[in-house]
C-alpha cells in the first residue's frame, strides 16, 4: 500500500504542477458558476410568483422552489454531474496512456512494483484530482448559506447538500475508474479521453432508454443507469443499492485495468 | 487482399452486428425478425473470421499467453457474476435512509394508513410520455407505495401514445400526463384519477377510490361565516376565505357545499357533517332548533369559534358540555412571540390529536377562545373529551393590551382550546347515526387560506373532519412540505455574485495555473 500511496503522490504532484489541471478547474468553475447564477435567477423568479399567489396554487412540479436546497442545490448537483462527464475523461486520459507514449510504462513494469499497487496508485492519484476539481463547487452552497434565509435559521438542509456532494464525488470516482481502464488500453491520450466519454455518455443516458422499455428490462436498465442511481442521493436519500452499484463499477473497472496491465507482462 | 485480412474485417463487422442486435430488439425497432437477421448475419461473419484465421488461432491456443488470457477471463467472469449477485441482493433487499429534514422523501403516515387499510388490490397506472419531467418522480413514488404493501399495490408506467385503448377507456386526452388508480377487475372495476404527480394527490385518490360513496360536508352560511370561494372574499382581505380547505376536502373525497338554514326544518339526509366556521351574526331560534334536532339524531358537526363573536349557539353548546370563555386565550411561555398567538404541544390521548403527538407537531392558534367544560345541564349520553390545551401558564385576557399579563379575576392555568364530544343516540327514532359527534375549536382563523399552510393546524382540522365523519383512515398526519427558505438578492447583488462566480473565480484558478506553468518554465 505504501508503494501505491507513493505513486498516488507522484501523480498528484504532476497534476498540480501542470497548467492542464488548472485549465480543467477553470472550465469546471466557469461552467458551473454560469449555470449556478442562472439557477439563482430562476429560483428568485419562482419565489416571486409564489408570493404573488401561493405555493398551493402553483404546480406541484414547482414546489421544489419552496426551498433553496431543493430549488438550487439539488439541480446544481445535477449540472455538476453532467459537467463531470466531460471533464473526467480529460483528467483520466493521461494516467496510463502518457506512460505508454513516453515509453516509461516498460520501466514501470520492470520496477519492483506490483501491478495492483500500480493500478491503485494511479487510481488514488486520479481520485485526488477529481475530488479537488469537484471540491471547487462546494463554494456555491457556502455562498447560499450566507445569503439565504429561513424561519428555522438555517437556509440549507446541510445533510441533503453534503449527501448530494457525496453522490457527485462517487460519480467522479466512477468516471476516473472507467477512464483509468480505457487509458490502460491505448497510448493515445485523446483516444482514451474520447473513448471514456463514449462509454460514459450512453451509460448515463440509460434512464431515457429504460423509460421506453417494458419490465423486467426496464428495472435492469434503471439499475444500470448512473443517472437513476444518483437521483435519490442528490435529493438527500441514501440507498444501499446505489452504493453497491457504484462500488461494483469501480471495483470491476479496477479489475479490468489490473488484468490489462498484467497482460503486458505475458503478451 | 489476403483472405485472413478480409476475414478479420468481416469478423469485426459480424461482432458489431451480433452485439448490437439486443439494441435493435429492445430499443430501436423492437422487431424480433430484424434483430434475428442481424444476429444471424453477425454469427455467419464471425464464423468466416474463425475459418479464415484458423492457423492463428491454433498458434494462440498453444501459447502461454492464451492460458494466461483464459485464466484472466475466468477471473473477470467470476468477479462479474459475484458483483451481479451482490447488486441483485442490494436492489431487492437494500435499505434506504431518508436523511432530509422532515423526512420529506418518505411516505407520510397518511399514506401508510391509507395503504394498509386497502381492502383489495389497487393497480396504479402512470400515463406519461417517456420524456415527461415527472416520470422519475412518479416511478419513485410508485415504488415506495409498492414496497409498503407489495401484495395490494401494483403499478405500471405506460406511454399514452402507445396505449390509446387504455387512454380511451379512462377518458384521457392525448398527450395528457395522468395517474389512474384501478380497484378490482373486470366489469366491477372502479377507477379514479390523481390530480397531479405528488404523494398528497396520489394518496387522496387512493382514499377516494377505497371510500364507499362520497362524504358530503355542508358549510352553514348566512351568519357572516367565512366564504368558501375566493370570488366571495372581501376585496380588502382576499385571503379570508376557506377555498384551500374546500380544495383539500375535494381532494380527500369529500363533497363540500354551502347551506342556508333559514327556511329549512332539517339538515339534508346526505350530510356526513356540517361545519360552522366563525359565525358573527346570531342564529335565529328556528335555526338553532334545526341544529339541535340534527345533533340529537346522531348528526356530526365541527364548530369553530372566534374572539368576540356572539352567534347565539351558546345554549346548544352548553347542552354538549361546552361554554366559550369571554376574552382571548393567552400564554406567557408557549407562544410565537405574542402571548395571543398560542403555540401548543399539549394534547390529550384523543384519536384526533394522537398523530400530532406522535410526530411532535405544534399547533399554532392566533387569537383563540378557550373552552369551559361543563358537568351539569348536559343532554343525555353526552361525553366531553378535551384535546388541545395551553401550557400551565395560560390565562384568559379580558382586557387585551399589547404586553398583556394575567390580572386578578381572570381565568388562569391550563386552558382547553379544543374538545371532542360524543352523544349516544342509538335509542333515538329515525336517527342518522347511533352516535352524535361534535368537535369544538376555539379558533376559526386557522381555517383561512392564509393560514392553511401550517402543517399541524391543517392536520388537526382534517383529523377532526375524519373523526367526526367516522373516516378512520383520514385521522393521520399528511405529507409535510419543505420549509420555505428565501434568497434576498437585489439586482446589484445578483450582478455582484455573477461577477464573482463567473468571472473572478474561474480567472483566479486560471491565473494560478499560468503562474505555476511560468514558474516551472523558468526553473
Amino acid at each position: 500500500m505504501r508503494t501505491a500511496l507513493a505513486i498516488a503522490r507522484k501523480e498528484l504532484s504532476i497534476y498540480f504542477t501542470t497548467p492542464w489541471a488548472y485549465g480543467v478547474f477553470t472550465a469546471m468553475a466557469a461552467l458551473s458558476s454560469f449555470l449556478f447564477v442562472n439557477l439563482l435567477v430562476e429560483f428568485q423568479l419562482r419565489q416571486a410568483e409564489a408570493r404573488a399567489s401561493s405555493w398551493e396554487q402553483m404546480s406541484p412540479n414547482l414546489h421544489a422552489y419552496r426551498n433553496l436546497t431543493d430549488g438550487v442545490v439539488v439541480p446544481l448537483w445535477g449540472i455538476v454531474i453532467a459537467i463531470t462527464l466531460f471533464v473526467a475523461p480529460f483528467l483520466s486520459m493521461r494516467l496510463f496512456a502518457e506512460e505508454k507514449r513516453n515509453k516509461t510504462f516498460e520501466l514501470l513494469m520492470t520496477a519492483p512494483v506490483r501491478s495492483i499497487e500500480l493500478v491503485l496508485g494511479k487510481y488514488l492519484g486520479g481520485l485526488g484530482i477529481i475530488s479537488a476539481t469537484l471540491g471547487t463547487t462546494l463554494i456555491f452552497p457556502l455562498v447560499l448559506s450566507f445569503h439565504g434565509h429561513a424561519e428555522s435559521g438555517t437556509a440549507l438542509d446541510w445533510t441533503t447538500v453534503l449527501l448530494g456532494f457525496g453522490g457527485v464525488l462517487l460519480w467522479g470516482a466512477t468516471c476516473m475508474a472507467v477512464g483509468l481502464f480505457i487509458s490502460a488500453l491505448t497510448e493515445s491520450q485523446m483516444l482514451a479521453a474520447f473513448l471514456t466519454f463514449a462509454v460514459l455518455l450512453p451509460w448515463m443516458m440509460l434512464t431515457g432508454v429504460a423509460q421506453s422499455a417494458e419490465e423486467p428490462l426496464r428495472s435492469v436498465l434503471l439499475h444500470l443507469s448512473f443517472d437513476a442511481q444518483l437521483h435519490e442521493m442528490t435529493r438527500g436519500v441514501l440507498e444501499v443499492k446505489a452504493l453497491v452499484f457504484f462500488a461494483s463499477v469501480i471495483a470491476f473497472s479496477l479489475l479490468l485495468t489490473h488484468r490489462t496491465v498484467e497482460a503486458r507482462r505475458w503478451a | 487482399m489476403k483472405a485472413t485480412h478480409l476475414g478479420q474485417y468481416l469478423g469485426a463487422l459480424g461482432l458489431m452486428l451480433l452485439l448490437s442486435s439486443p439494441v435493435t430488439l429492445f430499443i430501436t425497432s423492437g422487431s424480433l425478425l430484424a434483430a434475428g437477421v442481424k444476429a444471424g448475419l453477425g454469427l455467419v461473419l464471425v464464423g468466416v473470421f474463425l475459418a479464415t484465421n484458423l492457423t492463428s488461432f491454433r498458434q494462440f491456443a498453444t501459447s502461454q499467453a492464451s492460458v494466461a488470457l483464459l485464466r484472466s477471463g475466468l477471473v473477470v467472469l467470476a468477479v462479474l457474476c459475484g458483483l451481479v449477485a451482490l447488486n441483485y441482493v442490494a436492489a431487492t433487499k437494500g435499505a434506504r435512509w431518508d436523511l432530509t429534514q422532515g423526512r420529506i422523501h418518505s411516505l407520510s403516515p397518511q399514506t401508510v394508513t391509507a395503504l394498509e387499510s386497502l381492502p383489495e388490490k389497487v393497480v396504479a397506472i402512470g400515463f406519461l410520455p417517456p420524456t415527461h419531467e415527472a416520470n422519475a418522480l412518479l416511478e419513485s413514488l410508485f415504488q415506495r407505495y409498492h414496497e409498503q404493501v407489495p401484495e395490494r399495490f401494483e403499478y405500471q408506467l405506460l406511454d399514452p401514445n402507445n396505449n390509446p385503448e387504455l387512454a380511451a377507456r379512462f377518458n384521457l386526452r392525448a398527450g395528457q400526463a395522468s395517474v389512474v388508480l384501478v380497484r378490482g377487475e373486470g366489469p366491477n372495476a372502479s377507477h379514479t384519477t390523481a390530480a397531479s404527480v405528488s404523494e398528497q394527490d396520489l394518496t387522496n385518490a387512493l382514499i377516494r377510490l377505497t371510500s364507499v360513496g362520497t362524504q358530503r360536508v355542508y358549510f352553514i352560511t348566512g351568519h357572516g361565516e367565512w366564504p368558501l370561494e375566493k370570488d366571495q372574499a372581501n376585496p380588502s382581505d382576499p385571503g379570508a376565505t376557506l377555498s384551500e380547505l374546500r380544495r383539500q376536502l375535494l381532494h380527500e373525497g369529500y363533497a363540500a357545499d354551502a347551506m342556508y338554514l333559514v327556511g329549512t326544518t332539517d339538515i339534508p339526509r346526505d350530510a356526513s357533517l356540517v361545519i360552522i366556521a366563525g359565525a358573527r351574526v346570531p342564529y335565529t331560534q328556528p335555526e338553532v332548533e334545526v341544529l339541535r334536532k340534527y345533533l340529537a339524531g346522531g348528526g356530526r358537526m365541527l364548530y369553530f369559534a372566534d374572539v368576540g363573536l356572539e352567534d347565539g349557539l351558546g345554549p346548544l353548546l352548553a347542552e354538549y358540555g361546552i361554554q366559550l370563555d369571554e376574552g382571548i386565550a393567552a400564554d406567557s411561555q408557549f407562544n410565537s412571540g405574542n402571548p395571543y398567538v398560542l403555540v401548543s404541544k399539549f394534547y390529550s390521548n384523543h384519536a384526533i390529536v394522537q398523530p400530532l403527538l406522535q410526530r411532535n407537531l405544534n399547533v399554532q392558534l392566533p387569537m383563540a377562545r378557550s373552552l369551559g367544560l361543563l358537568r351539569e345541564g348536559l343532554a343525555p349520553g353526552v361525553r366531553v373529551e378535551p384535546m388541545v390545551h395551553t401550557s400551565q401558564n395560560g390565562w384568559v385576557e379580558t382586557t387585551p393590551t399589547q404586553n398583556a399579563v394575567p390580572s386578578d379575576g381572570e381565568k388562569a392555568g391550563q386552558l382547553t382550546l379544543a374538545a371532542a364530544i360524543t352523544r349516544d343516540t342509538s335509542d333515538t327514532p329515525d336517527k342518522r347515526f347511533g352516535e352524535a359527534r361534535l368537535v369544538v375549536l376555539g379558533d376559526a382563523d386557522l381555517l383561512l387560506d392564509s393560514n392553511w399552510g401550517h402543517e399541524a393546524n391543517r392536520n388537526l382540522v382534517m383529523n377532526a373532519l375524519g373523526w367526526a365523519s367516522h373516516q378512520v383512515a383520514r385521522i393521520t398526519v399528511r405529507p409535510p412540505d419543505r420549509e420555505v427558505s428565501t434568497l434576498e438578492l437585489d439586482l446589484s447583488a445578483v450582478k455582484r455574485m455573477r461577477f464573482i462566480a463567473t468571472d473572478l473565480f474561474p480567472l483566479t484558478l486560471m491565473g494560478l495555473g499560468i503562474a505555476i506553468w511560468l514558474a516551472r518554465r523558468h526553473k
